[in-house]
């Protein structure tokens, strides 16, 4: 399990830190996007040190230690791409940094989070970029976030980017429903303008559209107090039967799988 | 996952109760040898060999598992309860079947 956990962190981690070439810029007169290129790779290496010391140590409270730096050492790195986004604003370093911040943030509850969105949000956003930004705050539930999708919506020349913040704060005030009223209709007006407006926007392995009709679908028929939709299916031996065979009993329903 | 709904199923034979599994495993066959290693008696839906299935889909379910637990008018009661809150809750919604008799 805990290898495991550490392996996904570094995936994430390392997949934070591809998509740009590391900058070899001397010592005087670095360019924003070298610092950037620098504090990337300097991060990225002690992510591989600490790894190499997880596998390497049998002591059980040495490797607590080093999963809890390995999940928290972002917050040390964030206030410097802070920096070189304050000062290089119109760089592309600038949105870089910022996209490194969220990401991080988003991860081990970094407070440069906010400043970062609101940054990206004042300066970049026609940045192309922000599109899987975007996607990736899905599931961050926080007034910041969700100040930032709407400017996405409302600012974003880029199609795209606008369709997967409609469809990131749809789920937000999904998810919010049931502590504010209010948020219910605020969610399937936001899926249906997926729906409608970016349905053949590609998400993950489909589009949008299908993503956006099937929360539609689940937020106004699937949810507690309401009668469960009918299911027709085959079982595992090929034999075909339905839920509304079940009135009468209690049942538990479990999405699971063996894996 | 697999112990405690083993329990749960042995508990309540004979009531008025029925676990359903709605399946995305890729393969059945290498799947119903694991539940006879694993005890697992229930029966389950065949979610098409995918996460991305049919059922799974409509009920816009993407994390595994997700868990509904139905009364017997087969209205949503609660979700997403595991262990002792699973049990808690149907044995909530069988004495709420035997009390409207």
């Amino acid at each position: 399990m805990r290898v495991k956990y550490i392996s996904s962190v570094l995936l994430i981690l390392v997949a934070l830190t591809t998509t740009d070439v590391f900058g070899q810029a001397t010592e005087t007169d670095k360019t924003p996007e070298a610092q950037y290129s620098e504090m990337v790779a300097e991060f990225r290496a002690e992510q591989l040190q600490l790894s190499k010391s997880f596998r390497e140590t049998e002591d059980k409270a040495e490797q607590v230690k080093i999963r809890k730096r390995m999940t928290t050492m972002g917050l040390d790195y964030s206030p410097r791409f802070l920096q070189v986004a304050t000062d290089y604003p119109d760089s592309k370093a600038a949105v870089d940094s910022l996209v490194w911040i969220v990401q991080m943030g988003n991860r081990s509850g970094s407070r440069d989070t906010g400043p970062a969105l609101k940054l990206l949000a004042e300066n970049h956003v026609k940045d192309e970029r922000l599109a899987s930004l975007c996607r990736v705050l899905q599931r961050t539930i926080t007034a910041d976030v969700q100040a930032f999708l709407q400017v996405v919506i409302d600012r974003s020349p880029h199609r795209d980017a606008r369709g997967i913040a409609c469809f990131s704060l749809a789920y937000q005030m999904q998810k919010t429903a049931e502590r504010t009223p209010g948020n219910q209709a605020k969610a399937e007006k936001l899926y249906q303008q997926v729906v409608d407006d970016y349905a053949d926007v590609s998400y993950l392995r489909g589009n949008l559209g299908d993503r956006a009709a099937g929360a539609l679908y689940a937020t106004k028929n699937i949810g507690i107090g309401k009668i469960a939709p009918e299911i027709v299916a085959e079982d595992l031996d090929g034999v075909k039967f339905k839920l509304s065979d079940y009135r009468g009993k209690v049942v538990v329903l479990d999405f699971w799988g063996d894996w | 996952m697999y112990p405690h709904e083993r329990s749960l199923v042995k508990r309540l034979a004979g009531q008025p109760f029925a676990l359903l599994g709605i399946n995305s495993d890729r393969d059945r066959e290498v799947l119903k040898k694991v539940m006879e290693e694993q005890g697992i008696t229930w029966r389950s839906f065949w979610n098409g060999g995918s996460t991305s299935g049919p059922i799974s889909t409509k009920w816009d379910v993407h994390s595994w598992p997700t868990i509904y637990v139905l009364d017997h008018n087969g209205v949503i009661r609660y979700k997403n309860v595991r262990g002792e809150r699973m049990d808690e809750a149907v044995d909530a919604l069988l004495a709420e079947m035997k009390k409207s008799k």
